[in-house]
């Protein structure tokens, strides 16, 4: 996985027919940025988007699946307090048939964070047997901070499997108790279940990267 | 020897502004197993929940204490440490955290209490297998996520496979009866039988004599309407299994 650092103003990349990407955007400084990936035939585009700390960051991504043949798996953790406001705008186009995408966003919103996500599936008459799925789903852990996840279909072709989930929550304190009852404390059980949370969002991020988010997993845990 | 482990004396507890448990009194000592029996609805569950100090519930009068030391204002945790587990009635599924990482974190933060280091992955290995084997647990327990798609048997004997990792002094199972198929019964009630020792006790909460044919309880009780109404031997299961409630609660 390789790292890309994405500039205001725009970006467009492209994933040759053929080819294979895999992307790492870490975001702990604010701005605006709009990107566009257009995947070619057979070639498959993974990115992963990390969002740290109190910034204002607004992702207007669009990917488009052009080649038959084309995939793509996309992720996006944000781990957010303070003032955060972080913004997604995610379009999934896919123009041909026999493509496939995927794409899980967790978001975790301490302080008085707050988090929008807006996610289009856009289906071409002409793509079938296309295979999209998206799930977007959020932890508040202050009564301030807020999330909202808004997913969209559009789909104009019809030998098609699409699905989508989104969800905003909290700590389940059914889950804490079981864990304390076991003498883990409250802190580390906290702990746990967001780690557990974010953990879904990171499997296609190296394991060295993953794990240096726990330093901010922790802090987060403490945000009331 | 002959202090109680467990002193509760004129317990009330409320869960909102309703009072479910109304003057409790029960002492345990090592060695014991006692079982409470009781209609639905009586408070049993909010009884075991207490005692593990679910926050949910608020103590308003009377006392509970173990070994000689007040239990109301110590966290679930803290209990925890001093020796207390609760078996759920419901086991909390934790998708995404393996069962051998859930007791890693469980076993350490114990360890820590008694000022030891982490325990040794050889160790920690070993333990979980010979654990595994009381509740018959096969080896690709310990990697699948805390109670997640178990059956209800596998739940319950998960629970018992925690009570076996973490060794309680006192323990309160809650209904680990309910739902389980003759096997798993069996399971569990062997598995319990086999943790009994003179320096542990024992809360066997049930709604059926079968599970006590496994582990035979030093005193029931019967819970009734947050007060416990009638003690007896071992024989009283039976009874109650044959005639039910009402001539205890007629007699009242």
């Amino acid at each position: 996985m390789e790292t890309l650092e994405l500039k205001e103003g725009g970006a467009r990349l492209s994933v040759e027919r053929g080819s294979s990407r895999s992307w790492l955007v870490m975001q702990r400084s604010s701005g605006d940025f709009p990107v566009e990936i257009t995947v070619g035939e057979d070639a498959s585009l993974e990115l992963a988007f990390i969002v740290l700390g109190d910034v204002r960051v607004k992702n207007s991504l669009t990917v488009t699946l052009a080649g038959r043949g084309a995939s793509c798996r996309l992720r996006g953790l944000w781990l957010i307090g303070g003032n955060a406001d972080v913004r997604f705008d995610v379009k999934m186009d896919h123009e041909v048939p026999f493509c496939s995408s995927e794409q899980m966003f967790k978001g975790i919103c301490g302080g008085s964070a707050r988090s929008d996500f807006f996610g289009l599936i856009k289906v071409a008459p002409d793509a079938q047997k296309t295979d999209a799925r998206q799930q977007c789903h959020n932890l508040l852990l202050t009564e301030e901070a807020r999330a909202a996840a808004k997913p969209q279909l559009e789909i104009y072709a019809d030998d098609v499997i699409c699905t989508h989930g989104a969800t905003v929550g909290r700590l389940r304190d059914e889950e804490l108790f079981y864990m304390r009852s076991r003498g883990i404390s409250l802190q580390e059980a906290k702990k746990i279940q967001l780690t557990v949370f974010a953990a879904e969002a990171l499997d296609i991020v190296p394991e060295d990267v993953a794990a240096g988010l726990q330093g901010w997993i922790d802090a987060i845990s403490l945000s009331e | 020897m002959s202090e109680p482990l467990l002193k509760i004396e004129s317990l009330h507890a409320s869960v909102g502004d309703i009072e479910i448990l109304k003057g409790i009194d029960l002492q345990v000592k090592a060695g014991e197993v006692h079982a409470i029996m009781g209609p639905n609805g009586a408070g049993k569950s909010t009884l075991a929940a207490t005692l593990a100090g679910r926050d949910n519930i608020t103590v308003t009068q009377g006392s509970l204490s173990f070994e000689g030391e007040d239990l109301v204002p110590l966290s679930p945790e803290e209990r925890s440490w001093k020796g207390i587990f609760l078996g759920f009635q419901y086991p909390v599924e934790i998708p995404g955290l393996t069962n051998a990482n859930f007791m890693k974190a469980a076993v350490n933060e114990h360890r820590r209490q008694r000022g030891l280091g982490p325990i040794s992955a050889v160790e920690f290995l070993r333990m979980m297998k010979d654990r595994m084997a009381l509740v018959e647990m096969d080896s690709s327990f310990s990697s699948r996520a805390v109670n997640a798609g178990f059956s209800g048997g596998e739940k319950k004997r998960n629970e018992v496979f925690q009570m076996a990792m973490l060794d309680p002094k006192l323990s309160i199972l809650d209904e680990s009866d309910s739902g389980l198929d003759v096997d798993a019964l069996r399971i569990v009630g062997t598995g319990v039988d086999k943790l009994r020792r003179a320096d542990n006790a024992t809360i066997l909460i049930t709604h059926y004599q079968r599970l006590l044919d496994y582990i035979v309880p030093d005193f029931i009780h019967v819970l009734y309407k947050g007060r416990i109404v009638m003690t007896g031997d071992k024989d009283l299961a039976r009874e109650i299994e044959d005639r039910g409630y009402d001539w205890i609660i007629n007699a009242l």
